[in-house]
């Protein structure tokens, strides 16, 4: 017999705590967290070299655990979270004119500022960084924002103008302190967050972040930009 | 509110376990982190005396217990103004502190900058390097010294256009 009122309120509560929108949003906050200790904890902490790239290999790994992990407990399919190539064209066309239309607004703005300065600096040109951050990076920062992020926001929120936001909001904060970057992570992440749910995939989605990265510092001056550094490295 | 059903698919609690055991983890990793930086930033690993202060000369000797034979930055302040800086390279041998210098113990000695007349209290800190010279912080030495410039003196000294400061500790 299990019909008493005492019973019925344990299962309620059971129920509320282990509701996937609840489990959600606590996944959200465990990948913010491990970003946040490697943005701010592991460099100010640890010293530089091989302890440092030691160091910050944990929460990359922790982050990296926590969405494999994820999906495979939520039964999620790598085709569901983007990668595939039947939608790619499709999320290309809802992308190009937003990134053409910021091309330009990003062109206007570096003509307009101080020192204007055209071109990465060196540093940024050698073949390995091209292929790091041109590729490597941007799938990952997709990977992590809208095959993980997003999901589970439209977990809470619903496809949408909330989630969207959650995803950008979320996006914007992880480069803090450098506010270029956030006012521009944050305008990126509404595009991508509304493209990737209309036409999840990834691969189209890592190219924009890639070729966006590209023009953004080869219009706005490094002075401003501050190397794209974020966290405490922005110091 | 509106949220999407098919995103929901049956909560599983070895997530919930998974997400509770990596806040743990990283918390674990973050004291970690913190306690090693504590420890390796400000622990004193320094040891030494003022054995002489006055209006003219701060000496003594120092010993770092890490590296003995490395040469090391000090720091004088008197009064808590930054004084002096002196490098403590000379390997202290005396016959009384055969002991010290089997040790690494090394001399150190500042020239003191002009005072007025009064009362001072001489500090020595050793200035300690980490993280692949990142950081400098200051360690100080157990013991400050304290000692007396005359008045009379530094005014005689003064009008001769010198700083020869009679100090008495």
């Amino acid at each position: 017999m299990r019909t008493t009122t005492g019973d019925a309120q344990r299962e309620d509560s059971a129920e509320a705590v282990s509701s996937p929108r609840w489990l959600a949003a606590c996944e959200i906050m465990s990948l913010v967290a491990s970003v946040v200790v490697a943005e701010w904890v592991v460099l100010p902490f640890t010293q530089r070299g091989a302890e440092l790239a030691v160091a910050g290999m944990v929460p990359v790994c922790a982050a990296l655990a926590l969405m494999l992990f994820s999906r495979q407990a939520q039964g999620e399919t790598w085709r569901e979270l983007g990668l595939r190539f039947d939608n790619f064209w499709q999320a290309a066309r809802l992308l190009l004119p937003a990134m053409i239309v910021a091309s330009l607004l990003m062109l206007a703005l570096g003509f307009l500022l101080p020192k204007f300065q055209f071109g990465a600096p060196r540093v940024r040109q050698t073949p390995v960084w091209l292929f790091v951050w041109g590729i490597g990076w941007g799938f990952l920062q997709q990977f992590m924002l809208q095959g993980f992020v997003n999901r589970r926001a439209q977990m809470l929120f619903g496809k949408g103008v909330g989630s969207i936001v959650v995803v950008a909001l979320v996006f914007g904060l992880l480069h803090l302190p450098n506010p270029w970057l956030m006012v521009v992570t944050f305008c990126g992440g509404l595009l991508w967050a509304f493209v990737y749910q209309r036409a999840p995939n990834l691969l189209a989605l890592a190219l924009s972040h890639s070729v966006m990265t590209w023009i953004l510092i080869a219009t706005i001056p490094d002075t401003l930009l501050r190397g794209l550094r974020v966290g405490y490295n922005y110091y | 509110m509106m949220f999407d059903k098919n995103l929901m698919r049956k909560p599983r609690s070895s997530l919930v376990i998974f997400i509770i055991a990596k806040a743990i983890l990283e918390t674990l990793f973050v004291i970690f982190l913190v306690v090693s930086f504590h420890y390796r930033t400000f622990y004193s690993r320094f040891d030494g005396r003022i054995d002489e202060a006055n209006g003219r000369r701060v000496a003594g000797w120092m010993i770092a217990e890490a590296e003995p034979s490395k040469p090391v930055e000090m720091q004088l302040y008197i009064n808590d103004e930054f004084a002096a800086s002196s490098i403590a390279d000379r390997p202290r041998r005396s016959a009384a502190n055969v002991e010290l210098a089997q040790e690494g113990a090394h001399k150190f000695a500042f020239d003191v900058p002009p005072l007025a007349a009064g009362n001072y209290e001489a500090r020595v800190y050793v200035v300690h390097e980490s993280g692949g010279d990142d950081r400098r912080t200051l360690q100080a030495l157990p013991q400050p010294a304290r000692f007396r410039v005359d008045a009379e003196r530094s005014e005689a000294s003064e009008l001769n256009g010198g700083f020869v400061i009679k100090a008495t500790e």
